[in-house]
């Protein structure tokens, strides 16, 4: 009985994660820019939902980090507290310039096949190597895929800088053309979409404005990048954005046959 | 001896009414509306001029007992175009809020020509407005006046050459 229990109990807890690997990620910093001479304190909340702008699951504390304004990996990045539905962190700001927030979960691979005389689609939490020990004799249509989620978000204080977030050609990543504390309103902001550093053209992203979601309607708007790879948006309305970019590649090797990414960008356009 | 002395003193003189004549100001004259509010805080008052893509600092009325000021990043245009770049050094244009009324203020633009001249107030638990006028100091043009905004009332700029 009490291994039953037991089994229960981490068959819902897996289901948990699973569910949340599915949602998207948020990443809210308390302020994105300020003005502090002293050491100070931002808090970031860090959720996993269905929507954008609703706490759903706390995302792990261990996924978050940060490069200071000199572009360095920071060794603190502050006190987590995890809540029932977010994360927060007290992130520490001792010096002028622009932060880089990342968050990056534990890639997840998926091995889905079909299966019976039904062809019935199948999905395994496994990569290619473990999956081979529970397959069935009749799986066919074997794809292993191998999730990667993450996070962007910058805090400036005070002076605006870059070293802090320079493309590193690995994966998705968004990288800001115009300065993240130069978003305003009717004015254009544009950033770079590259993928393993180059730029990825005609790729489809999606964005949703805090407070839509009370809205009439409040799925997200579309835009699609350029041929250099390059988002252009003008607001009309300030507020906190939500960006979602996603990118998938074939990719052989001996744990997974295909590489998605997911990349959440949060920013603030401030009404000008 | 006290020719020498002289001299000096009589060039000195020269020389700052020269500079003296050499300096072309804008005489600003407006008004910060009264709000009848429990809380009222006086606001923020922020002016500068903007030519491309430059700006010059000509006047900031914040509060000045703290040597940092958190609060100016709520001066949004000015912070972004100016205030985040000058290291809190505001020396000689920078005061103290300043009561609801009218308020005059001479601005030094004897380094510029053509421009765009910005005024932002933000007030505390109020709003904020920002107002803009080209002007053009080798034009003919000497008077601007601009209407009246919610935490601004209406300003009247003379060119003084």
């Amino acid at each position: 009985m009490k291994t039953k229990l037991i089994t229960l109990i981490s068959a819902s807890m897996l289901m948990v994660a699973t569910q949340a690997s599915a949602h998207d990620l948020n990443m809210w910093p308390s302020k994105f820019n300020i003005h502090s001479k002293t050491p100070t304190v931002v808090t970031v909340d860090l959720t996993f939902s269905e929507q954008a702008f609703r706490l759903d699951h706390p995302a792990s504390a261990g996924g978050f980090s940060a490069l200071d304004p000199e572009g360095k990996p920071m060794r603190r990045v502050g006190n987590a507290y995890q809540s029932a539905d977010r994360t927060t962190f007290d992130f520490p700001i001792s010096q002028q310039g622009t932060y880089t927030l990342l968050y990056q979960n534990m890639p997840r691979y998926t091995t889905s096949y079909t299966a019976g005389t039904k062809n019935k689609k199948k999905r395994l939490r496994l990569d290619k190597i473990a999956a081979q020990k529970e397959l069935p004799n009749s799986a066919k249509n074997i794809v292993t895929k191998k999730s990667i989620t993450s996070g962007i978000a910058f805090v400036t204080n005070t002076l605006p800088s870059k070293k802090a977030y320079q493309a590193t050609g690995r994966g998705l990543e968004i990288t800001p053309i115009t300065h993240p504390s130069d978003y305003v309103t009717n004015e254009t902001i544009t950033m770079l979409v590259t993928y393993n550093g180059k730029p990825l053209s005609n790729s489809e992203v999606s964005l949703q404005r805090d407070g839509s979601q009370y809205s009439a309607n409040s799925t997200p708007s579309k835009s699609t990048t350029d041929k250099n790879g390059e988002l252009n948006f003008m607001f009309k309305q300030g507020g906190l954005y939500a960006l979602s970019a996603k990118h998938s590649a074939k990719e052989e090797n001996a744990l997974y046959d295909e590489v998605g990414f997911r990349l959440f960008y949060s920013f603030e356009v401030v009404f000008e | 001896m006290n020719k020498i002395v002289s001299f000096i003193i009589i060039t000195l003189c020269l020389l700052a009414s020269l500079t003296a004549h050499a300096a072309t100001t804008l005489s600003v004259d407006f008004s910060l509306p009264k709000f009848a509010q429990e809380d009222y805080r006086k606001p923020y008052v922020a002016m500068w001029a903007e030519h491309k893509g430059e700006s010059d600092n000509l006047l900031l009325w914040h509060l000045t007992k703290r040597d940092t000021d958190k609060w100016l990043v709520d001066i949004r245009r000015w912070w972004r175009k100016e205030g985040r770049y000058s290291d809190n050094k505001f020396d000689g244009i920078t005061g103290a809020t300043k009561s609801a009324g009218k308020h005059h203020v001479e601005l030094d633009v004897s380094k510029l020509s053509e421009f765009t001249l910005f005024i932002e107030v933000a007030r505390q638990k109020g709003g904020r407005s920002i107002v803009r006028q080209k002007i053009n100091l080798n034009g003919n043009q000497t008077q601007f006046n601009i209407a009246a905004t919610p935490e601004l009332g209406a300003v009247t700029i003379k060119v003084n050459k």
